[in-house]
Formats: C-alpha cells, sequence, structure tokens
C-alpha cells in the first residue's frame, strides 16, 4: 500500500521554518486571528464541562462538584416530553431550510451571469442582496405586518378575494416552518448567489468561445461550463450548511414563537435558552448539557459529511 | 499650524472629560438595578428617586434590564460572577432566590430588619402583625429572608380576571348581560356574525383578549363556569382543604368542549393566543367599534379608561353559571411579594438597607403609587371632606373616615414623572382612596363598584396565596413545576384552539402521570398546610 502522492510535493526544497522566515511579516497577520480563535472560542470551551457538574456561581465553572450521575443533565433532557418534538422541529426546520435554501442562490447566480446587459445585472445583484442587511427583529417585524389577518398584505387580499376573515398564519403550527424558511430563502437569496457570482466570473471566456463555434447553445454552456466552473465552492458550502444544520436562527423563531405555533417552532436553541436562563432562575448545567448534545450532532454530521464528499472524488474541507 | 490647533482641540476635549469626574460629588453611590418602565419618564429625576437621594446623601444610579427580562438578565450577571449592582428592584420567585441566597449572591436581610435604628420607618409605619406576616410571606425556603417585601392589600386587584362585554351592542340586538354559557355563546355568535357596527363587513371581535396579561388569561372567565380556574396558582385549587390540580378533572374536559367550539366558530378570537397590548389597545380604541367582550384586569385598554369614547361603551359583567350551575370568581388574594434585592457586592449593604426601607414610610409608600404629596394627592382632612362632600352631594354613600387619600391627579396610565410605580417596597392600603372630584354627574357606579358587587359574592375563602417551600420541595418543583406548568399552558391552548384533539385527552392525562404530578400535588398540598398554620 503507497500513500497518495502529495501533490504539493517538490514545491519547495526549502524547510517550512526557512520559508516562514523569509516571509514573517504574512505570519504576523496570522497572530490577530489565532489569538481571537484562542480566547474566544477555545478557552470558553472549558465552560463545556458545566453540562457534566452541578453548576454554583460561588464555586465558579471548576470548583463546582461533578454531577452525580454524571450524565444527570443528559438523561433529564432524554426523558423529557419535549425531547421528542423539540428534535423534531431542529431537524425539519433545518434540513427544510437547506434544501429550499441551498440550491437557489446557485441558479440565480447561473440565470444572472446569464444576463446580457451588465448594467442590469449588476442593478438586479444590488436590489436582491439588500434584504440580507434587514436585521432579524426588524425582519419578523416586517413578516407580522405583512401576515396580519387584518391590516397585513395578506390579510386584506385574502379578504378581498375571499370575502372572509384570514386564518391567523402566525398562530399556525403548520404554517410557521414554511414562513421561518421561505422568508429566509427571501432575506439571503441575494446574498448568499454572490460568492458563486464571484465564481463565475473567474470562468475562462475561451472555453465559452470554443464552445459557441462548436455551436453550444447557452444553455448547454450553463450546464457543462459554469455548472462545473462552480460545483467545488457549492460542495464546501454544502458541507460547512449541514456542520451547522442543528443551529437554526434562534433571534428570529424565538421572535416568531407564540403559545399557538410552539408545537412546531420549539427548537433545541430556544429550548435551551428556556431552560439554561429563564426559567426558575436558569440551570446552566441543563442549559450546557442540551447544548453540547447539539453540538455532538452537528459535529458528526460534518465529519460525516465531509468524508461521504471526500469519497465521491469532490472538494473536501480537510 | 493646523496639526497643533487639532492637537489642542482633542486635549481640550479630553479635558472636558475629566473635568466632571473631577468635580463630582463625594456622596456614596448606590447602583439600583430594575427592569424598564415606559410610563416613566426619566428614573435619574423622578420625584421618588430625587427623596431618597436628598434624604440620605447619596447618588442613586439605574441600570435598566429589559422589562420582561429582567429576572433573566440579572440571574445571569450574579451568576457569571460579573460585578453586580448594590441593589436589584427586581422580583424573583422562589426557586430564584433560594438559589441565589445559597450561593451568596445576594444577603440575608434578618438582622438589618431586626435592628431598629437601621429600619425606623418599617416599625413606625407597618403595624407589628403586618411586619411578621410581611416576612414570613417572602421568607425563603432556607428560613432567612432575602428580599424587602411589597405588600398593598386592594380588593380591586384581587378579582381581575373580569369580563367586560359592549353595552352598545347588547342594546342593538336587545339582548340583557348574559348570565350563563349558553347565553354568552349567543350573544358572541350574534356579535361576530350580526354586524352590530352596521359596516357591512365582518370585522366584528367577538371575545379578544392577550395570552397573558394583567387579567388577560382568554380561558379563565369562561372555564370559571366549569371548575375553578387559576392561573396564578398553576390552577390549582382547595377542595375542602385538599388541594387538587383542575386540568386533570372532567369538568374541566368540559370547559375546554365549550371553548374549543367557541374558538373553532371564530366567537372567541384565536388572536387572543398571539396578540399584544398595543395591538390590543389599537382594536379596543378604533373609530368603528370592533371589539365585542374583552377579559381583562384594567379599563386602561381604552384611551380614557372606562369614562372614554370607546371605554364608557363597556360594562363589566357578572361571572357565568354553566351548565351544572357553577360559577367562580378568581381570586388572587393580595400577598406581600418579593420587591428587592441587596446583592452580596454592596459595598455598604447597612446604607442600601437604610435608603430602601425608607420607602416603608407612608407617604413615600403611597407616593410609588400616587405620585407626589401635595401635586397628585393628598390627605389633608379638609381636602377628603371636601372631597366626601361632592361625593354625597350627588348621592354616592362614601365617609369621610373610610378615606385615606385624595387624588388630585390619576395618572397611572399615563407617562409621568412623580412615581416608580410601585417598584420599591412599600406598604400601603391601596384601596382607601377617592378622586378629588366625582366623575360622573350622577352616582353611576364605577367598575370598582361593578366588580365588588359582582365578583367578590363569586369567590371563596379558601384560596391557596401564600407559597411556603422547604428546601427539598424548592429544588424538585424547579424540575416539575416549570415542565409541568408549560406542558399544561401548550395543550390547554392546543385543546382549545384545536391543534390538539380532545380526543387525545387520556393521553394529556397519561403524560402529567409520567411527569409526576402526584408529587407536584403533594408540595402544594405541603404548600397550603404551612399557609395555613402561619
Amino acid at each position: 500500500m503507497s500513500l497518495p502522492a502529495n501533490p504539493y510535493r517538490g514545491y519547495s526544497t526549502t524547510p517550512l521554518r526557512r520559508r516562514m522566515a523569509a516571509r514573517w511579516q504574512l505570519y504576523l497577520f496570522l497572530l490577530i486571528p489565532i489569538a481571537f480563535l484562542i480566547v474566544f472560542d477555545y478557552i470558553p470551551m472549558g465552560g463545556v464541562q458545566l453540562a457534566f457538574k452541578d453548576y454554583k456561581a460561588k464555586l465558579g465553572i471548576w470548583g463546582s462538584p461533578w454531577a452525580d450521575p454524571a450524565l444527570k443533565y443528559f438523561n433529564r433532557f432524554f426523558n423529557n416530553y419535549k425531547f421528542g418534538t423539540v428534535l423534531k422541529n431542529t431537524l425539519i426546520l433545518s434540513f427544510y431550510g437547506l434544501v429550499a435554501g441551498f440550491p437557489l442562490p446557485i441558479i440565480f447566480a447561473l440565470f444572472l451571469n446569464a444576463l446580457p446587459s451588465v448594467r442590469y445585472r449588476k442593478a438586479v445583484q444590488t436590489i436582491t442582496y439588500i434584504p440580507h442587511f434587514i436585521s432579524t427583529v426588524v425582519m419578523v417585524g416586517i413578516i407580522m405586518q405583512v401576515f396580519n389577518t387584518r391590516i397585513g398584505v395578506y390579510g386584506v387580499l385574502y379578504t378581498l378575494l375571499t370575502n372572509s376573515p384570514a386564518p391567523d398564519l402566525m398562530g399556525s403550527p403548520g404554517a410557521f416552518r414554511h414562513i421561518m424558511v421561505w422568508s429566509g430563502v427571501w432575506q439571503g437569496l441575494g446574498w448568499n448567489s454572490i460568492i458563486y457570482v464571484a465564481a463565475l466570473t473567474n470562468v475562462d471566456q475561451e472555453l465559452h468561445e470554443a464552445a459557441q463555434i462548436d455551436g453550444a447553445s447557452r444553455m448547454k454552456r450553463l450546464i457543462h461550463i459554469d455548472l462545473p466552473a462552480i460545483l467545488p465552492t457549492a460542495s464546501i458550502l454544502l458541507i460547512m450548511s449541514v456542520g451547522g444544520i442543528m443551529n437554526v436562527g434562534f433571534e428570529k423563531i424565538y421572535l416568531m414563537q407564540n403559545d399557538l405555533n410552539i408545537s412546531a417552532s420549539e427548537v433545541i436553541s430556544t429550548y435551551v435558552y428556556k431552560v439554561g436562563m429563564v426559567t426558575g432562575g436558569g440551570n446552566y448545567s441543563a442549559g450546557t448539557a442540551i447544548g453540547l448534545f447539539n453540538s455532538g450532532i452537528n459535529f458528526i454530521l460534518l465529519i460525516t459529511v465531509n468524508f461521504v464528499s471526500r469519497k465521491l472524488g469532490g472538494a473536501s474541507l480537510w | 499650524m493646523n496639526k497643533r490647533l487639532l492637537a489642542f482641540a482633542l486635549v481640550l476635549m479630553m479635558l472636558c472629560g475629566i473635568v466632571p469626574l473631577a468635580l463630582a460629588d463625594d456622596r456614596p453611590v448606590l447602583v439600583i438595578a430594575r427592569g424598564a418602565d415606559s410610563m416613566i419618564e426619566n428614573l435619574d429625576t423622578n420625584y421618588q428617586t430625587r427623596i431618597l437621594e436628598e434624604k440620605f446623601n447619596v447618588d442613586i444610579q439605574y441600570v435598566v434590564y429589559p422589562a420582561s427580562e429582567a429576572a433573566t438578565k440579572f440571574g445571569i450577571i450574579a451568576n457569571s460572577n460579573s460585578k453586580m449592582p448594590d441593589i436589584a428592584c427586581i422580583g424573583l420567585d422562589a426557586a430564584t432566590t433560594l438559589n441565589m441566597g445559597n450561593n451568596g449572591l445576594i444577603i440575608p436581610l434578618d438582622d438589618f430588619f431586626a435592628d431598629e435604628s437601621l429600619c425606623p420607618d418599617w416599625y413606625e409605619y407597618v403595624p407589628e402583625d403586618i411586619r411578621t406576616y410581611m416576612l414570613n410571606a417572602v421568607r425563603s425556603a432556607d428560613g432567612s429572608v432575602y428580599a424587602m417585601p411589597f405588600y398593598a392589600p386592594e380588593t380591586w386587584n384581587e378579582f381581575i380576571y373580569r369580563m367586560w362585554i359592549n353595552q352598545d351592542w347588547l342594546d342593538h340586538f336587545g339582548l340583557s348581560a348574559p348570565t350563563n354559557t349558553v347565553e354568552f355563546r349567543d350573544m358572541l355568535d350574534k356579535f361576530v356574525n350580526g354586524d352590530p357596527n352596521g359596516n357591512g363587513r365582518a370585522d366584528e371581535y367577538g371575545l379578544l383578549t392577550l395570552p397573558n396579561g394583567y387579567g388577560c388569561n382568554p380561558i379563565v372567565f369562561l372555564m370559571n363556569a366549569f371548575i375553578q380556574c387559576n392561573p396564578d396558582n398553576s390552577y390549582f385549587y382547595v377542595d375542602n382543604g385538599v388541594v387538587k390540580p383542575a386540568y386533570t378533572d372532567a369538568r374541566w374536559l368540559e370547559g375546554l368542549k365549550y371553548l374549543n367550539d367557541l374558538c373553532e366558530n371564530k366567537l372567541i378570537s384565536p388572536l387572543s393566543f398571539t396578540i399584544d397590548w398595543a395591538q390590543l389597545q389599537a382594536v379596543a380604541n378604533s373609530d368603528t367599534m370592533i371589539l365585542g367582550a374583552y377579559q381583562g384586569g384594567t379599563a386602561s385598554l381604552w384611551t380614557g379608561g372606562e369614562n372614554g369614547v370607546n371605554g364608557c361603551k363597556y360594562d363589566l359583567i357578572a361571572p357565568i353559571t354553566g351548565p351544572d350551575g357553577f360559577k367562580f370568581a378568581t381570586r388572587r388574594v393580595s400577598t406581600p411579594l418579593t420587591k428587592c434585592y441587596i446583592t452580596s457586592d454592596c459595598e455598604n449593604p447597612e446604607l442600601a438597607f437604610a435608603v430602601m426601607s425608607y420607602c416603608y414610610n407612608h407617604d413615600m409608600s403611597l407616593s410609588g403609587r400616587f405620585g407626589e404629596k401635595g401635586v397628585n394627592w393628598t390627605d389633608d382632612p379638609a381636602m377628603i371632606a371636601e372631597s366626601v362632600a361632592k361625593y354625597q352631594a350627588i348621592g354616592v354613600d362614601v365617609k369621610a373616615e373610610d378615606i385615606e387619600v385624595i387624588l388630585l391627579t390619576n395618572h397611572w396610565g399615563e407617562v409621568q414623572n412623580e412615581n416608580l410605580r410601585n417598584s420599591l417596597p412599600a406598604y400601603f392600603a391601596a384601596g382607601t382612596r377617592l378622586m378629588a372630584e366625582p366623575q360622573n354627574a350622577s352616582p353611576k357606579k364605577t367598575a370598582s363598584d361593578k366588580c365588588a358587587e359582582r365578583y367578590y359574592p363569586c369567590g371563596v375563602e379558601e384560596v391557596i396565596s401564600l407559597k411556603l417551600y422547604t428546601e427539598e420541595e424548592v429544588e424538585d418543583l424547579a424540575v416539575i413545576k416549570t415542565a409541568i406548568d408549560s406542558y399544561v399552558q401548550e395543550c390547554t391552548v392546543a385543546f382549545v384552539t384545536g391543534n390538539m384533539k380532545l380526543t387525545e385527552w387520556d393521553k394529556f392525562l397519561d403524560t402529567l402521570n409520567t411527569m409526576q404530578i402526584d408529587r407536584y400535588t403533594q408540595i402544594m398540598q405541603n404548600s397550603y398546610d404551612r399557609s395555613k398554620a402561619l
């Protein structure tokens, strides 16, 4: 059995340290992001032990006694009547969001690229990415206004067309997922397509010219030239999205939640907030345990998708 | 040259920043954390703040948390070992208080309360038996008192789940106020489908209220025709000394069926489970009347209150009877509330306590509710006699010796800067008051009179008021109570709106059993027994 050839082997014969020394200014720039990661991502990770401890503020994170049994808070979560609902809602929302939200920016970017007028293309692009800058709170405010049964666009149109009062979509568990996902797609479509548009501008024009001479239609060129060009970008982004699949947007869901749609809108992140910080002055250990469970699933998914993608010969993170 | 000028200007700006610090007074600083209140104009210049600052020569500074999440925010700051404010004027529940007390985040106040020199006003203005009652009521499960209590018994505030009906619409259909569940349904049906505002559009709401809020839970008034329904006690009630949850009873299921029928037919607007106060106000105050019935504790919903343009059209109806002839009015006994805590980060807790205990001064307590003495209210006997005479002249039955306070303004529902809206500790009887001028030319009954006449007789004596738990019980409740309460809330709403079928009732009961409803009931029983023995 032989190791696969390192494609970068022979790139330089000088040792790594010498190469680094030669460009030390570049590596100096790296210090800040590394320090940032250590301070804000790695050091707080020590707090994960809270999930296995009975947190006492007086004793601090390190001084608090270990929970007995160690998995007490995990067991409590798994045995909770909400466990099934919360997990199901989280998975459905995130997969739905991924399936609906992932391909659309690619398709949009391809069509944008196919537009003949540069000025028109730029205008469309700008207009479509502006909603990205609306903050979550304002976005939910807009959704609530639009779907108001009396004064909203939806309510007025519904009453106009059917001459009966509109059903309250914001209070319907069935409608919650669709409103949540599609408002997200609307908001993120333009912004998420930027990276694909950028990748498409790098496509060598000679390929297009050659294909045109061979008689390829615009559609054929789109499928055989443009699409393969952005495929590596797309697969990396897909892996990253799957890695964050359990992190459905907390703020948006929490703001859209109400007593009526709670059966569809309670997800792990909102549940962590309620258990960990709100009820009974907060139970930080229980909150951490549920959060850790969430991250654990994310981690497994990320590894799996990356592995599959590499096996299929596509791009991968490592 | 330009550079030098710029440098000079910058130095000048820095000096401007430093000078006020150097000139700042050397009064001790007390930092008070509290929830935001949009009805208070400016906390720093508020009348009550100024009184405390002048009296004790301290500088009171406020840290303001979002109103609905004040306790959460305070809990996070305390539990993360961040620097806490000196005083927290935030009501905390039993579990949080015990948890924070055990962790030494808030300090026990027993010794302070025992020291008369620290709190002369507490001893002067609060009678001894009330003092004992107030402290016992807020005493934590570990035996210490951490909270400074607030106690303002007022019968008007004991029956808050009141039903207001559009009298114009009743007259329009020639109906009298409904007395039972059948009449109530017929009335709503006419309201919603009979176009009482005559604009040819089906824009009328039957019953509309808030999911929660002061007296606003949509199921309470109607469920009271089937079984005792008290959300403030997590729907537990007392039956001959035995504490029971209402939601496991077959009568509760009957009530759910009734409510579900109303909701499916849009007679109760499903919006009642989602809208907020501002939206409800917009509906209630619209130019065309669109609101048929509203369940809530306050007439402040209408601009101008019960005498406002829209507000005066609504009448407070008596509790209605159900199919079995049962009727009930939920009574929320006025109990002392946890109002104020001193944290372990406070450098001078004696001073903090002394300042806050001044709030038990009679005038100060009343200021918290009514505003500045002599401007917003008075207890001058001559003024009382004068106002009482005006009331008697139009035939109102009122005696001068029953009245303690004459209100010169009524600004509870307005933005003002005279009171801190009951956010400080206090002790006063809020009921013994009268507006300076009669509001009506004839002895028209006020909502308060109607409430006394129609609701008080439907209440019961045997109610859960204080909740006194042991440490072990608090720990159990932290898991059981939060889970069951939210499950019951979710399922009740789902049953009423039809998101859950009533055939799933047995499943609901089974789940409650696995969630240890027995233990919950036992703890509530113990607590009730303890409060009886008090």
